[in-house]
């Protein structure tokens, strides 16, 4: 009951046209609940497959995927967006904040999704401070820079105060500074018992860690 | 070359949107192209048969001066010159009493070449008639195809001595191009009865073989009068002063406009399919533009494959309509008509050239104009925000607005001005679909005014037209019947007046149109004409014309227009007076008697009155008895109508005219839904990594499909105040296109004909269709693909 990820002999191919695609070959790893866990491997090694698949934005082709007690795996879609938007907190590599939205919006939205209640303005202003951004709420997203955005995105993925981070390379399109501040304020996130899991192709980064699994070839090569 | 090739591949590669390009301009470009060669081989048929029948210039006179006539026409030069003569009777058959020339057979050969036998035997002795009629006869009440051999007629007519009637027997019905001396049919008999001679009406035909027949006309109704000739006609045989080839070609225009609508078609869908290839692209988009790609590389691979595409389409259209056009041409418009069948194959099926070539470089122009769009897409992507981030950026920074109500709907809001293109096409489409209801309410909300002002205002209760079936009456018609009414108690006030009709030049280019010359004999002009503005004419050189046709011109009080006379040469009017007669479609101008336009002395042998009757007197018992009044021999009533008659005609016009706009409004429908669905899709491409992260944090297609219904409806606020323009230009435009045929009747602008009810079952229907495009789009949307992309 203490792991936030359980994934057992998990298997996912892709089909592009006639080609088919075996990302992730009989993957099986655990992560406990409120732990700083990165998980490691070169470009196309299965990273951000892992990282869909425990958000339940995608399903194994074979396999099962337990987060946080529930199996997801094999729910529907619209059960698992639900689940989702209580439940977890996604950053990407490529920031993907709505474009219309201000960066203060861009925070409250997730809020609005999940239902949080309280004031969720003044929760989402400190999120923003809490990220560095005060003075840039009503900012949009074209208007800042990709390290900022990346903060909001992050701000974003913590406003719910979902029990589950999930980040897909946070930090690939970032400046060196940027990358350093990005994982801190990670790290912070894995506080109160917050689960927060990233991939990054970069060993360095895992290092600060608390756990780190490595990933080849769609294989776990260390956990 | 290696972009080219890439384009060109994109032909085979994208079979399907090949495949939909090329039927869609096969099926425009054959219907439009062949409506054009139809056009074009009606007209010319016609013209070809008239003109071996009646010549280049025909003189209408008495039999008496038949002769005269002959040799006036021949000391023109005239290569050949033929007279042919027919009796004006009134022939009573089945329950219908109506005016009708009477003929020999070979008279009928003569006035209709081609005329054919259609049921029955040829009249062979006394008491045997054969009926002819026009096959084109078919206007409301005109039709005499329920005219069968074995039918009871008779026929009464005029001569000196007294009335002569005849009871016939039909013995066959004769069908033919041709109109008998202006009338849609004819009694055929083997011979004529003695009586009748010197009481006919000669059509006195001449063949020019070098000259224009225009130009020979003129002054030929004074070189008449010099000879003592009473002309009662004189017609001109052009093409373009030929009454009945000016009417195929109005009817073809109305037919027309619905195949211009769809060429339309031709640039909406390489408009919007090319730019959702843009968007999908994206990012090769860029890369191909970071390698070096301008315009020019970028117009071979979004621009060429659909210029490639509508060729090929313009192509097979061009061989098809050039192969098959004459065979659709035969089994439609001919059919199983032998008579049509022998026109069409005496004079030919002519492919003309500029007509052939004109529909397949329109729909061409249009798929290269929708071929730009996604080339001026790909050259505004901005490279560098999409290669760094993947996604393409807004074309403007949204205004700071914090609207009410949930973030989705916000920023669904927004998105609208910081994609204007979105905007902009979704108020186009909208504004589109919406003007053409627009202007139907308000084209239609006139003509319902013309017929509520006919209803309620005009004072006219009964029209009624006589004639004298004599060539040249003992007594002027106009003197016997104003007589007769001046006389009628139940008469309030009349209006007597005689009108003779000339194909004219309208000014300032304004097209051709019958034109009626009115000169009132008797009355009060007012109860037939009543003046809006101005003064009714005194003196020659003055007129008044009718406030529609004054408006469809852009003329007003004190100006002068130039028209061509019925005898020949040009008239120069000055208007002093405006009426609100819709007389002739409101095509006519009042002038006074000795004005020199008149071929014939006004009401000699023709008149018409327009009666106001006491309140109280039922105008339909009065036409009766009006129709069967004891009038002397030699006069017999054409036409007698009232109001409701006006009224019921005017409605049917309107009814028609609504059916036509409805089938518009269809086609617009069709056309501005798969434009919107074009713009949402675009849209809906740009902002799939959007749309994936929305769902990937939670949000439902149904929000994603909401925000899109929310700028449909903020681009309808905005859409109003241009559909509303656009309607009543729409409107405007076709009241002036539909004008020659239909009278002109100006558009009245107003706000509530955005609420018509067709209006909205289109605007739903095409929005419904375009938003289920963007959620099949939403639900094939792969959501892992999209994020990791």
């Amino acid at each position: 009951m203490n792991a936030a990820l359980e994934f057992t002999s998990v298997w996912k191919t892709y089909k592009t046209g006639k080609v088919e695609e075996e990302v992730l070959r009989g993957v099986s790893f655990t992560v406990e609940r409120g732990t700083f866990t990165a998980i490691v491997g070169p470009s196309g090694s299965g990273k951000s497959t892992i990282i869909f698949l425990a958000a339940g934005i995608d399903v194994p082709t074979k396999g099962t995927v337990k987060v946080l007690g529930e199996e997801i795996s094999g729910k529907g879609e619209s059960w698992r967006r639900r689940w989702r938007r209580r439940n977890v907190g996604i950053v990407f590599q490529f920031f993907h904040l709505v474009p219309t939205l201000t960066a203060l919006e861009n925070v409250v939205l997730s809020m609005e999704l999940a239902g949080t209640p309280g004031d969720r303005r003044a929760r989402a202003r400190e999120l923003l401070e809490f990220v560095g951004l005060r003075g840039k709420e009503d900012k949009y997203p074209p208007e800042l820079s990709g390290g900022e955005q990346q903060r909001v995105a992050l701000a974003r993925a913590l406003a719910h105060n979902p029990p589950l981070v999930l980040a897909d390379e946070p930090t690939a399109n970032l400046d060196y500074e940027n990358k350093v501040r990005v994982v801190k304020l990670l790290r912070e996130a894995a506080s109160n018992g917050r689960t927060v899991v990233f991939a990054t192709h970069d060993p360095e980064l895992a290092r600060g860690a608390d756990r780190v699994i490595r990933i080849l070839d769609g294989r776990v090569v260390e956990a | 070359m290696k972009i080219a090739r890439a384009g060109l591949r994109l032909v085979y590669k994208k079979r399907l949107e090949t495949i939909v390009l090329v039927i869609l301009v096969v099926l425009v470009v054959f219907q439009h192209g062949f409506l054009e060669l139809t056009r074009y081989n009606v007209g010319y048929h016609i013209y070809g048969q008239l003109r071996d029948e009646m010549g280049d210039l025909a003189l209408i006179v008495p039999e008496a001066d038949a002769g005269k006539a002959t040799r006036l026409l021949e000391d023109l030069g005239a290569s050949r010159v033929e007279a042919s003569t027919f009796y004006l009777v009134k022939l009573s058959i089945g329950n219908k009493t109506m005016l009708a020339p009477l003929i020999t057979l070979e008279e009928l050969e003569r006035f209709s070449a081609i005329a054919a036998l259609k049921a029955g035997t040829p009249p062979g002795g006394p008491g045997e008639a054969g009926i002819y009629t026009v096959v084109a006869s078919g206007a409301r009440g005109m039709s005499l195809d329920w005219i069968e051999p074995g039918m009871e007629a008779s026929v009464e007519a005029y001569t000196p001595r007294g009335p002569l009637s005849m009871s016939l027997t039909v013995t066959g019905v004769y069908k033919g191009f041709s109109w008998v001396a202006g009338y849609p049919y004819a009694v055929v008999l083997p011979s004529l009865p003695d009586a009748l001679e010197g009481q006919g009406i000669v059509v006195a035909s001449a063949w020019l073989d070098q000259g224009d027949p225009e130009a020979a006309a003129e002054g030929l109704a004074s070189q008449a009068k010099e000879h003592g000739i009473p002309v009662y006609g004189i017609l001109v045989n052009t093409p373009e002063k030929n009454p009945i080839v000016m009417l195929v070609k109005s009817a073809f225009n109305l037919l027309s406009i619905p195949a211009s609508i769809m060429l339309a078609f031709a640039f909406i869908l390489p408009a919007a399919a090319g730019t959702v290839s843009v968007f999908r692209d994206l990012r090769s988009l860029a890369v191909l533009r970071a390698m070096g790609a301008g315009v020019a590389e970028l117009s071979l691979y979004y621009t060429l494959p659909w210029i490639v595409r509508g060729l090929l389409g313009a192509v097979i259209a061009t061989i098809l309509l050039a192969l098959y056009s004459d065979d659709v041409y035969f089994s439609i418009f001919v059919g199983d008509s032998d008579i049509a069948r022998a026109m069409a194959e005496a004079y030919g099926f002519k492919l003309d050239p500029a007509t052939l070539l004109r529909a397949s470089l329109i729909a061409l122009a249009m798929v290269v104009a929708g071929g730009l769009v996604p080339l001026a897409a790909a050259s505004r992507v901005r490279m560098v925000e999409v290669l760094r981030s993947g996604e393409v950026p807004l074309a403007w920074i949204p205004p700071r607005i914090a609207l009410p109500g949930p973030l989705q709907l916000r920023s669904s809001l927004r998105d609208l001005i910081a994609r204007w293109w979105k905007l902009v096409g979704m108020v186009l489409a909208l504004g589109l679909l919406w003007s053409v209801s627009t202007a139907l309410e308000m084209e239609t909300g006139s003509l319902d005014s013309i017929v509520e002002f006919i209803q309620n205002e005009y004072p006219v209760d009964v029209y009624a037209g006589f004639i004298s079936l004599a060539s040249q009456p003992p007594e002027p018609v106009a003197g016997t019947i104003q007589g007769l009414i001046a006389s009628d108690s139940r008469v309030l006030a009349y209006t007597l007046y005689y009108s003779e009709s000339t194909v004219t030049d309208l000014p300032g280019g304004y097209g051709r149109v019958f034109m009626m010359y009115i000169t009132v004999l008797g009355g009060d002009p007012e109860v037939g004409f009543p003046l809006e503005d101005g003064r009714y004419p005194q003196r020659a050189g003055e007129t008044v014309i009718s406030k529609y046709m004054a408006s469809y011109l852009g003329v007003g009080l004190g100006d002068k227009i130039t028209l061509d006379s019925p005898t020949g040469g040009n008239i120069e009017l000055t208007i002093v007076g405006l009426s609100v007669s819709m007389i002739n479609n409101g095509f006519h101008a009042l002038v006074v008697p000795g004005s020199g336009i008149f071929q014939a002395d006004p009401g000699l042998r023709e008149v018409v009155v327009m009666a106001d009757l006491v309140d109280g007197v039922d105008p339909g018992e009065y036409a009766r008895e009006l129709k069967e009044a004891r009038l002397p021999p030699y006069i017999t009533a054409t036409q007698v109508f009232i109001r409701d008659d006006v009224v019921d005609s005017l409605n049917t016009m309107t009814s028609m005219v609504r059916v036509f706009y409805s089938g518009i409004a269809i086609l617009t429908a069709i056309a501005a839904g798969i434009a919107l669905s074009g713009v949402l899709l675009v849209d809906a491409s740009a902002r799939a990594r959007e749309h994936g992260v929305l769902l990937a944090i939670g949000s439902g297609r149904r929000h994603i499909l909401l925000g899109y219904i929310a700028q449909a409806l903020a681009s309808f606020l905005i859409a109003a105040p241009l559909a509303l323009a656009l309607g009543y230009l729409t409107a405007l435009a076709t009241a002036r296109g539909t004008a020659l045929a239909l009278g002109y009747v100006p558009p009245t602008p107003r706000i509530s004909a955005l609420a018509s009810s067709l209006l909205w079952i289109s605007l739903i229907v095409s929005l419904a269709l375009a938003l289920a495009a963007v959620l099949l789009h939403l639900r094939r949307l792969r959501l892992a693909e999209v994020l990791r992309e």
